[in-house]
């Protein structure tokens, strides 16, 4: 079974993603700011992180650059999720360390792409 | 007893008295070029007097030597001269001179005192003639009989002659100052001759006669050769040292005139510098200075002239705080005085009166300081006025920098805030979708399908409008790389070929051969043609649309020219006339029956326009619309000022 661990403070976009992903068959685990991301990151190893950027206590750059530092979990593919659109946006997510990004709203099947994509890796 | 002449001897005794005249009139000339110094003028007078004097009394005694006394058996009569009386003769001559030099050093003479002088100088030279012939003396009582007729005509005659003389001397000048050397020259001569001519008239009306009595003894007696030769020689002597000394004393004069010439020319040159000019010695007195700098260091109670002390001049400005810095005293003072001695550069003095002077002072070895200010006044306040232009330039700027900051910001919160919730609508709606299949509620799936269309188009809107919002606010990004044009074009063809099977349209692309490369965004040419191919798809039902793609040069620069050209049903020039402008739809039903958000044209625009093309667009009701785009095939930033302020 596939985990992935859904970082999003936003109750409904979590609530519809998670629901959406179990039905595809993926466990799902979900942290709702930046700090219990990472604790949930570092204690249950998901196979791939969805991570909004802006969120609380921890913002999504901060928990990316720590998950990818930490020894333990830096191997773990993290997805940006974002309502910001620019390209500056895109860049600044990859710099702190996403392995890729997409924007909201979430288009699932292009979504379902990526994180296929990522895990076959 | 006759008398008979050498004519040797009367002509030197002519020429000795023409060369006193002269030596006379040259040392007038220098009295008439003084100026009001009562002892130079006594001394000249004396020396002009005596210089005539002795010509005359020479010429009287070298006339008298070439005059031989005989008897009427024509032996020769001894003739001698008593020492006391000739010495005494030449008194009224020098008399003669006082008049000659006074009338001839002055700058004018009227005609009165011309005559009344003419007449004294005739009666002087005739006093002197006759003492002279006093002093006669023989072995024998020498008796003379004058003739009082002879008498009076070679007084009047030298009297005559010296007024000529005079007069030729006032009108062959050609001013008051200068006397030409011809009237200098017939002066001479005319009034040598007035001397010579009394003397020998008066000699012709003198008859000579011996007495019986034997001369007293007791007298000394020079025999006239001596006498002649003694007294010639001191009238050489003298004539010599005046015409010497005159022609020295021309020449200082010559030297000192050209000295004032030269200072002339100076002060000229020094008024004529648009600057105030002021040069100070080594002792830092001022030598010179223009009236620039006089007026511009001078107040009520200090005049500056020659010769003030830089010290004094800069305690004044100090007491006057006539300066910005003034207020400080002693230590502006000391300061000023300190660039003075040891001048560093330039420096500026703001004048309380808003004058701003640029002070420039150099140290000249062995001359002192010049010191030049230069006004700058104007220079100061255009380039106050453009400090001030700058600092609202910058003003402005940095409130644009903060206005368009302010519209990113607006931007990006804007996107995020529309499109978090359009997140939950879409994604619930597309999760009860999968849902009501998954639990067969098909009465649920169209309204379902409804309201994700209806989220879909609304998304579609809001990333439309943010696409103009930032073409509009400069934040378009342009990512230029070099691409296969044919490679594009079949990638754009298969993306829309699903859309042109719906409605039964046939899409032909129509490439020129070698058609090559393009360097530009990618990624807006490719929406570009979509937006168009999809309009033209949109308009037309079982139709034709034909994409035609072409190279041409314009202006030296190469284009690419992209036609979409459908078959469908067309536009009124009404509707063409705004068909680039946003929600300008033909009308709301267009959008009801067709779809789209009304923004797809203006976004293409905006995408020619951003890569330096454009875009125009042909159509007739009917019969369908052609699109063409044209674009630079390379590339080049344009750069828009407030775009660069953007990052």
């Amino acid at each position: 079974m596939i985990t992935i661990l859904i970082v999003e403070d936003n109750e409904m976009n979590l609530d519809m993603l998670s629901r959406r992903l179990s039905r595809r068959g993926y466990e799902i685990i979900t942290a709702m700011d930046g700090e219990k991301g990472i604790e949930l990151a570092i204690n249950h190893l998901p196979h791939l992180i969805l991570m909004d950027m802006s969120l609380p206590i921890i913002d999504g750059w901060e928990a990316t650059q720590k998950v990818k530092a930490h020894q333990a979990t830096a191997h773990i593919p993290i997805i940006a999720l974002t309502a910001h659109v620019m390209e500056s946006d895109r860049q600044k997510a990859l710099i702190a360390g996403c392995d890729d990004y997409d924007t909201k709203p979430i288009e699932i099947e292009r979504l379902l792409g990526k994180i296929q994509a990522l895990l076959k890796q | 007893m006759y008398g008979s002449y050498d004519t040797s001897l009367v002509l030197l005794s002519v020429i000795i008295s023409c060369l006193g005249v002269y030596a006379t009139l040259g040392i007038a000339d220098r009295m008439r070029a003084l100026d009001n110094n009562p002892l130079t003028e006594k001394i000249w007078l004396s020396a002009g007097s005596l210089t005539l004097g002795t010509g005359i009394w020479a010429m009287h005694f070298i006339g008298m030597l070439a005059f031989t006394l005989k008897t009427a058996e024509d032996t020769s009569i001894t003739v001698l001269y008593d020492l006391a009386t000739t010495l005494c003769s030449v008194v009224p001559a020098i008399l003669a001179g006082v008049i000659v030099v006074n009338i001839a050093s002055r700058r004018t003479v009227n005609q009165k005192r011309l005559l009344f002088y003419g007449v004294l100088m005739g009666a002087g030279i005739g006093v002197m003639h006759y003492i002279g012939m006093m002093a006669m003396q023989s072995d024998k009582e020498l008796i003379m009989l004058i003739d009082m007729t002879g008498f009076l005509v070679s007084v009047i005659v030298a009297a005559m002659l010296g007024i000529t003389s005079l007069y030729a001397n006032k009108v062959l000048s050609t001013d008051k100052y200068t006397r030409t050397k011809w009237a200098k020259i017939v002066s001479a001569i005319t009034m040598g001759f007035a001397g010579a001519a009394m003397h020998y008239i008066a000699m012709s009306s003198t008859t000579f006669s011996l007495g019986n009595h034997s001369i007293n003894d007791t007298d000394f007696l020079l025999n006239p050769q001596y006498l002649t030769l003694g007294i010639s020689l001191a009238a050489f002597f003298i004539i010599s040292l005046a015409i010497v000394v005159t022609v020295v004393d021309i020449r200082l004069e010559k030297a000192a005139l050209s000295e004032q010439t030269s200072r002339t020319h100076t002060l000229a040159a020094i008024e004529s510098i648009p600057n105030a000019f002021g040069l100070y010695d080594m002792q830092d007195n001022l030598i010179v200075c223009n009236n620039m700098y006089r007026n511009l260091m001078s107040t009520e109670h200090f005049k500056v002239k020659e010769g003030i002390h830089f010290k004094d001049l800069i305690q004044n400005l100090a007491d006057n705080q006539l300066i910005f810095g003034t207020e400080r005293g002693e230590e502006w003072i000391k300061d000023r005085l300190a660039s003075h001695y040891n001048p560093k550069g330039d420096f500026i003095h703001h004048w309380k009166s808003d004058k701003w002077m640029q002070v420039s002072e150099r140290r000249v070895w062995n001359v002192g300081t010049v010191a030049i200010h230069t006004d700058i006044t104007e220079l100061k306040h255009t380039e106050q006025e453009l400090e001030q232009a700058m600092q609202k330039a910058q003003q402005a700027q940095l409130i644009a920098e903060q206005a368009n900051t302010a519209k990113s910001a607006f931007l990006a919160n804007m996107s995020h805030e529309l499109r978090t919730p359009m997140n939950a609508i879409i994604g619930y709606s597309e999760m009860l979708l999968e849902e009501a299949e998954d639990l067969g509620q098909k009465d649920f799936i169209a309204d379902l399908t409804k309201i994700r269309i209806a989220g879909k188009h609304l998304l579609d809107v809001i990333n439309n409008i943010l696409d103009i919002s930032k073409i509009e606010a400069g934040k378009m990004e342009i990512y230029p790389e070099n691409f296969d044009l044919t490679k594009a074009i079949h990638e754009i063809a298969s993306t829309i070929q699903p859309l042109l099977d719906k409605k039964t349209n046939k899409l032909i692309i129509d490439i020129e051969d070698n058609i090559g490369t393009l360097y530009t965004d990618l990624t807006k040419v490719k929406q570009a043609l979509f937006n168009l191919l999809s309009n033209a798809n949109k308009f037309t039902d079982m139709g034709k649309i034909n994409l035609t793609i072409y190279k041409i040069i314009d202006n030296g620069n190469g284009w690419i020219l992209f036609s979409v050209k459908d078959t469908g049903i067309g536009m009124t020039a009404e509707q063409l006339d705004k068909v680039f402008e946003a929600f300008t739809q033909a009308d709301n039903s267009t959008t009801r029956k067709y779809g789209g958000t009304g923004l797809g044209l203006t976004i293409t625009k905006k995408f020619c326009n951003i890569l330096g093309g454009s875009i125009e667009a042909n159509s007739l009701v009917g019969q369908g619309s052609e699109f063409i785009i044209k674009l630079p095939t390379f590339y080049k930033k344009v750069t828009k000022k407030f775009m660069e302020l953007e990052e």
